[in-house]
């Protein structure tokens, strides 16, 4: 059933987006080799050509002599080499950014949310982290000339603050139908380290069906801070960090989707902390910290007024913009 | 016990040495029946758990042999069965007995056959081996009927196929059969219980008693082999769910955010019918039906797997480009703001909020009539706002009314109320601004506010602007003030009468105060009319008396009146009131305490001329003369006149 979606999909999807795996089958890789590379959860050609051969080797029934086939052909399909920077550029402002709602937020972060790369918003509780990514699910369905992504979004849960109604909100501002609009996001909880990995592999999978402008980790780090403890533990949870994160890069860069995480802060309690002024931290460490292409740190301003902070980026200056959470969803702050 | 030991001794060592190298089915048969003897042995002689330890290696090499599928082997006959079950979607060619390595299924098989059951059918039996052969077919028959059940379940097609095929094989296996009695005992035992269809359809079909001994027993083990097949399909439905990770272990994890409002739904407002629809309604009345009463589909509800659908409405698409971005309010408000863009352009939106609010909406209804005496006064102001409303066309060029008119005199003669006056009888925007509102912790925000006040007020022509206790702003400009007040004053100034303003502007200013000498000279110049608000005459007070007492019972004469009139020279309005509120408490005052607690309002008596004489005495003016010398004096010097000075 599912085989049969993707081929009719297929040719549609030819001119622009990821190349199915089973284009593979024509540079003369058998079709029991790619059920096998399904089943580990490469769906895409770039997902094997970028996939490390270490990788490939792990997967059940794969020799080394098959692994080099594969990266060898895959990599004639996907373009891994050198670009003038002209073009490397012409493909940037072809970028979609989706809109948050707000107009300062957006011409905060110029445009809106980027899609190919992977967005972190952190900040203490009630900061509106988790309504930005609300709003995020139902903007990215708006059409491209309305600085939506024209695409279904992905929502994966631990913290269990998902609530629909408050997409119906969104939608209603949108003028959207609210029913689409919440056929239109596929949602998923999280309960563990391990199952929150797994999912992503669900959600590669998901993706090659059919198109998803936006991929939300609400938060991708609540369940890390429990399920590994300690120092002892820490070098453990950084590495399973680092393969969650490196999975979504993955995934942004196969599909072109955004990507949203959220995460949490830690207060600095020691000595330091009477100097500073803001004490709180992004959790994660630098592993976090390195992955995400755009941080920004929320706070809370006067009455439902938030404060945005580029916190990181690599081409945004370290400016503040201020919104506010609305009943329909992010909105500009008045007066 | 001995006889049972030899009896079982002697069968056995019989049947081990028929066991034959050639013929696969005869070993079979013949290692089953061993088999059947130990364990009813071992059963009769120890307990349970030792017979399955006992056997469990023998029953092993008797499942390997079931199992092997070598030509000529003992599963051969399936071949037939196969083809016919290819179509079926298990795979059976995987099949596989589970005696091996499920060491529960073992005892699970081992489990009907305990010494109850034994003694119960036929106890006289239990030293005889064919008894082995009759809790076997009991067994066997259970199992078949496990068999059926799990078979019917597979499907009909997999069930047919056994039972065919099997019949065909049958006639083969009946030629090679040699006569066995145990096998004869066998059937006639197992027929009576074994009452499927199957062995009934297949006795009606073959005739030979003789083949039916090796046909039951056939039939048995193929029966057996179905359980276990259909063991092994039950084993094996979860295992490929596992492997199939693909599709379908995603629908079950992710599903889409609709689903997940339902089972929010669901467990929120469980058997509260239709209340979430109206803890969501949507704006615009544009009504979904959410939770509660569901709106039944044919099924067709998109799943996570679907492809991307746009969401927007169809009958909102002319107008989706206007819509976006906001809500009906915030769009009306911008375009209010679009409205008055050029004017206000480059004045801060927030100032220009603050100052929108200083526009006072609720207007209490003070008529000229609430306004005693102060005629000159009261004409000229309706020169002033009234006429010019009314005349636009007349009252131009050299009759344009002037920007500003400043009312002073001692306090409490009525010059906020003239301004309320103004505010509900002109019919013009009327800003009522103070200090409060102009002034700003920032350096240069007042200034900012100054010009963003006149904008606004340019914005919403005709306009008001009325300054109570103008002087608070507009104070004689010293060296030792403070820069950002003096600010405020020149860009006060400017604003009024400087270069940028037009001509045709139809702003009035009418400031309020009681230190007129205490104005900048320049402001002074500005407010071209300057009214003097003298204390109430004689005939103002009358009138004052009379209005305020005509709410009160009272018993006042006219001459009382005039008397009390007289008595109150300088004083002023707001001397007038007090004395009068002082003259109501009076007959209060003549009450005791106890008649306090429960006389009725209208038995208190009337105010007499005595109360207010006594409330004189209590109640004094609070304007001295020399403080009324110098508005008289200021009043000679600056004032527009027409005021009868009759400060005694």
């Amino acid at each position: 059933m599912a085989t049969s979606a993707s081929a009719t999909s297929s040719d549609e999807q030819d001119d622009f987006g990821p190349q199915l795996i089973h284009k593979l089958q024509s540079q003369g890789i058998s079709a029991a080799d790619i059920k096998k590379l399904q089943d580990a959860g490469y769906h895409t050609v770039e997902a094997v050509a970028f996939a490390p051969k270490k990788h490939l080797l792990a997967i059940k029934g794969i020799s080394e002599a098959k692994a080099d086939k594969f990266l060898a052909e895959a990599s004639k399909l996907v373009p891994m080499g050198f670009t003038t920077a002209t073009e490397f550029h012409q493909k940037r402002s072809e970028l979609i950014q989706l809109t948050t709602g707000s107009r300062e937020l957006d011409r905060l972060l110029a445009g809106g949310i980027e899609t190919g790369s992977i967005t972190e918003i952190f900040g203490e509780f009630r900061t509106g982290k988790t309504q930005l990514c609300h709003t995020l699910a139902v903007t990215c369905q708006l059409p491209i000339d309305q600085n939506g992504g024209e695409g279904k979004c992905l929502y994966i849960d631990t913290e269990g603050t998902f609530r629909p109604e408050r997409l119906l909100a969104v939608a209603d501002r949108y003028k959207l139908s609210g029913n689409d609009v919440l056929d239109n996001v596929a949602y998923a909880r999280a309960y563990n380290t391990d199952h929150q990995t797994q999912l992503l592999i669900l959600a590669s999978a998901m993706m090659v069906e059919s198109r998803y402008a936006l991929l939300i980790v609400d938060s991708a780090t609540s369940l890390y801070r429990t399920d590994y403890s300690g120092r002892g533990e820490l070098s453990a949870r950084q590495m399973h960090l680092a393969r969650f994160l490196r999975m979504l890069l993955r995934l942004a860069d196969e599909f072109g989707v955004a990507v949203v995480i959220t995460n949490q802060v830690v207060a600095q309690v020691d000595g330091a902390s009477l100097f500073a002024a803001d004490t709180k931290k992004p959790i994660g460490g630098h592993i976090l910290a390195h992955a995400s292409t755009t941080r920004l740190y929320l706070r809370k301003g006067r009455g439902e007024t938030r404060i945005c902070k580029i916190y990181d980026s690599p081409c945004l200056p370290e400016t503040e913009a201020m919104f506010a959470i609305n009943a329909d969803g992010i909105g500009d702050a008045q007066e | 016990m001995a006889s049972f030991e030899d009896n079982f001794l002697s069968y056995y060592q019989s049947q081990k040495f028929q066991e034959s190298e050639y013929d696969e089915f005869v070993t079979c048969s013949v290692q089953r029946k061993c088999l059947s003897q130990l364990y009813l042995a071992s059963v009769t002689l120890s307990s349970n758990d030792a017979s399955c330890l006992l056997l469990e290696e023998k029953l092993q090499s008797y499942s390997a042999l079931v199992d092997e599928r070598s030509e000529d082997a003992v599963n051969d006959y399936a071949k037939s069965c196969l083809t016919f079950a290819a179509d079926c979607k298990n795979d059976t060619q995987q099949w596989k007995s589970n005696l091996k390595d499920a060491g529960d299924t073992v005892s699970k098989f081992l489990q009907p056959l305990n010494c109850e059951l034994v003694s119960k059918t036929s106890p006289y039996r239990c030293s005889s081996w064919d008894i082995a052969e009759e809790n076997v077919s009991l067994l066997l028959t259970a199992q078949t009927q496990a068999c059926t059940v799990m078979s019917e379940s597979c499907g009909t097609q997999l069930f047919n196929a056994p039972s065919v095929s099997g019949a065909d094989s049958l006639q083969d296996i009946s030629k090679l059969a040699a006569e066995d009695d145990a096998c004869k005992q066998f059937v006639d035992l197992c027929l009576p219980n074994m009452v499927e269809h199957e062995i009934l359809f297949w006795s009606r079909k073959i005739d030979d008693a003789s083949v039916y001994g090796k046909e039951g027993c056939k039939a048995a083990s193929l029966f057996k082999k179905c359980n276990q097949s259909g063991l092994h399909d039950q084993h094996q439905i979860p295992t490929s769910l596992e492997t199939n990770s693909g599709t379908h272990h995603a629908s079950n994890i992710f599903h889409t955010a609709k689903q997940e409002m339902d089972l929010q739904n669901a467990k929120k407002w469980l058997n509260k019918g239709n209340s979430f629809a109206s803890h969501y309604a949507p704006e615009g009345g544009s009504g979904y039906h959410y939770g509660g009463q569901q709106k039944r589909t044919l099924g067709t509800r998109r799943g996570v797997m679907n492809k991307f659908i746009p969401p927007i409405r169809p009958n909102m698409d002319d107008d989706f480009e206007g819509a976006f971005g906001g809500n009906q309010r915030q769009r009306e408000w911008e375009q209010n703001e679009t409205e008055v863009d050029e004017r206000l352009k480059n004045i801060d939106p927030k100032m220009v909020e603050l100052i929108s609010s200083e526009i006072m909406d609720n207007r209490t209804t003070v008529t000229w009539d609430d306004i005693a005496g102060l005629e000159f006064a009261k004409s000229t102001i309706q020169e002033v706002v009234v006429w010019p409303l009314l005349r636009p066309d007349i009252f131009i060029g050299l009759r344009h009314p002037p920007k500003g008119i400043l009312l002073f005199g001692p306090p409490g003669t009525g010059k906020t109320l003239i301004g309320k006056c103004i505010a509900s009888q002109s019919h013009s925007t009327f800003f009522s601004i103070s200090a409060s509102s102009l002034t700003s912790k920032w350096i240069g925000d007042g200034e900012k506010m100054v010009r963003a006040l006149f904008a606004v007020a340019r914005c919403h022509q005709p306009a008001v602007i009325f300054i109570d206790e103008i002087d608070s702003l507009l104070t004689q400009r010293s060296d030792t003030e403070h820069e950002s007040s003096r600010r405020i004053k020149t860009e006060f100034l400017v604003q009024l009468d400087g270069a940028a303003t037009g001509e045709d502007d139809r702003i009035l200013v009418i400031g309020a105060t009681n230190r007129p000498q205490e104005l900048d000279e320049a402001a002074r110049r500005r407010l071209v009319k300057r009214l003097y608000i003298p204390l109430p005459e004689f005939e103002a007070r009358r009138q004052i008396v009379e209005r305020l007492m005509s709410n009160e019972k009272h018993c006042l004469t006219d001459p009382e009146v005039n008397e009390i009139s007289l008595l109150t020279a300088g004083y002023s309005g707001a001397d007038m009131k007090n004395l009068c509120q002082e003259a109501s408490l009076g007959p209060i005052r003549s009450l005791s305490f106890i008649n306090i607690q429960h006389i009725s309002p209208d038995q208190v008596r009337p105010v007499t001329v005595d109360d207010f004489k006594s409330a004189l005495t209590r109640v004094r003016a609070s304007v001295s003369p020399d403080d009324l010398d110098s508005y008289v004096a200021w009043d000679k010097l600056y004032g527009s006149g027409g005021t009868v000075v009759s400060g005694t």
